[in-house]
């Protein structure tokens, strides 16, 4: 009896970490405002889908189902005041920014202003690319939901950025 | 594409600042988590199967017991009690407006005005009877937020210090008028019961999802029943007639099991039914599904059966 391979092994998490892993935790980051959170989040995200694989589940899409499991798991307060303490211990220095200081901080102020609905949109549309389908099986609600979400979203970082729509 | 999309998709590809790549300490740290997580899950299950069989042999000694008085003659058996009906709160309920859309405040539960609020009774602290409450999040310009909460109040002491509110959510609630209090059920019969609230509402099928009351150091937590994906579970009452799911109790066992269930038919009389049992430990734990056939008159229970409470907010 032949049994099917699991969809997420070793290499497949090496293959990740080396391709997709930067941007999802960017991502996470800029929806948490918290780098640590965001790596605590994809780091036991790909545990679990690696478990999960084993015990035969079949993940399609490692990228997308690790994006949405650590935007879930990173709305938990204590897993985000463990994850800042642990990188505190660190003194992890990595948040390195080449980018103007004004930049930065005009689009994350106005992103921090958003309820987290919509901040977790706003990054999934517009820096990882996703389209509303895409952003709607992520966050597990309806197309006309995240239509609604991201038009409101829109609205408010127009307004805080002083862009015209 | 607009200005603002241009904008947004640039300033936030500059603000996001890519994890630094170290490919081969990630993976180390996953590794380990598999690991630790493997070894809870171990345990876990030792744990299950101790409760279990704990449970097996506590029933049998009762059920010995029970036999064992039934030959005793008239008058030498125990008498029992019947369970005390619960009893009204010492405390009023928060008034809630007849209009959904009106905006009020809660002493002592938030800063912020909330408003469409729904409510309901039963001991979902341990300590009495109290309420619990859904209420969505009110902005200045009026009940227009998509956020809402679940709360319950915390009875006042003796000391006269007066109610307060223990509060949870933010609720995964897609529709305003399809967020509310649905049900009072006791899902681990431990006693005290948990919140049901429906989170969306079809045609025919309400999905409802369980939060629960908990006290550590840090005072009162409500939280959600998750799956392993973190992810509130969500159950579902009502069907079709192709269609059907359902929820019920099933302590036939000794051990107090949450059930769900759905059925689908091809002709609407002989349906498939998937069972999926949940033991309660720290969490739903689901466990092996179960399949079986069914005609239509007699699909398993429903409407949370046999988990005590009742459903004071019917969806219809």
């Amino acid at each position: 009896m032949s049994r099917e391979l699991p969809s997420v092994d070793e290499a497949t998490i090496r293959e990740f970490l080396t391709g997709g892993y930067p941007r999802v935790v960017a991502a996470v980051a800029l929806v948490e405002r918290s780098r640590a959170t965001a790596e605590d989040a994809v780091a036991e995200a790909l545990a679990r889908a690696w478990e999960r694989s084993e015990r035969g589940e079949r993940i399609d899409s490692l990228p997308a189902w690790v994006t949405r499991v650590a935007l879930n798991l990173s709305k938990s307060r204590v897993r985000r005041v463990r994850a800042e303490a642990r990188a505190r211990e660190r003194a992890d220095a990595r948040w390195v920014a080449d980018d103007p200081q004004d930049v930065r901080l005009d689009v994350e102020a106005a992103l921090a202003k958003l309820p987290r609905r919509q901040r977790q949109a706003t990054v999934l549309r517009y820096y990882l690319g996703y389209d509303v389908a895409e952003i709607a099986r992520t966050l597990g609600v309806s197309e006309g939901t995240i239509k609604t979400t991201l038009h409101r979203a829109r609205h408010a970082m127009a307004n805080a950025l002083g862009e015209e729509e | 594409m607009t200005g603002i999309d241009e904008r947004l998709e640039r300033d936030l590809e500059r603000a996001a600042r890519p994890a630094a790549l170290d490919p081969g300490a990630t993976f180390a740290d996953v590794t380990r988590r598999r690991a630790r997580r493997s070894t809870v899950r171990k345990l876990q299950t030792v744990a299950l199967v101790a409760v279990v069989l704990f449970g097996t042999a506590a029933g049998f000694l009762v059920l010995q017991r029970n036999f064992v008085g039934a030959n005793q003659p008239a008058g030498g058996g125990t008498t029992s009690t019947p369970s005390p009906s619960m009893a009204t709160p010492a405390f009023a309920p928060i008034s809630i407006p007849a209009d959904p859309t009106t905006t009020f405040m809660v002493d002592g539960l938030s800063s912020f005005p909330v408003c469409g609020g729904s409510m309901i009774e039963g001991n979902f602290l341990g300590t009495g009877p109290t309420y619990a409450y859904v209420f969505r999040k009110a902005s200045d310009a009026g009940c227009d937020t998509d956020t809402w909460v679940v709360a319950v109040q915390v009875p006042p002491d003796a000391d006269g210090k007066p109610s307060t509110f223990v509060s949870g959510g933010p609720l995964d609630c897609q529709d305003p008028s399809a967020c509310f209090v649905y049900a009072n059920p006791d899902i681990d019969g431990d006693g005290r019961d948990e919140i049901a609230i429906v989170s969306a509402q079809g045609a025919s099928t309400t999905s409802f999802e369980l939060y629960y009351a908990t006290h550590g150091s840090q005072g009162w937590a409500l939280n959600p029943y998750t799956g392993d994906d973190g992810m509130p579970l969500r159950f579902e009452e009502g069907g079709s007639a192709t269609h059907q799911a359902g929820t019920y109790c099933d302590d036939s066992s000794g051990l107090r099991r949450f059930v769900s269930w759905e059925a689908t038919s091809s002709d609407g009389t002989t349906f498939e039914v998937k069972e999926t049992p949940y033991a309660v430990q720290e969490g739903l734990t689901s466990s092996t599904q179960r399949l079986a056939t069914a005609p239509a008159d007699a699909l398993p229970p429903h409407d949370l059966d046999g988990c005590g409470g009742s459903i004071q907010n019917p969806t219809s």
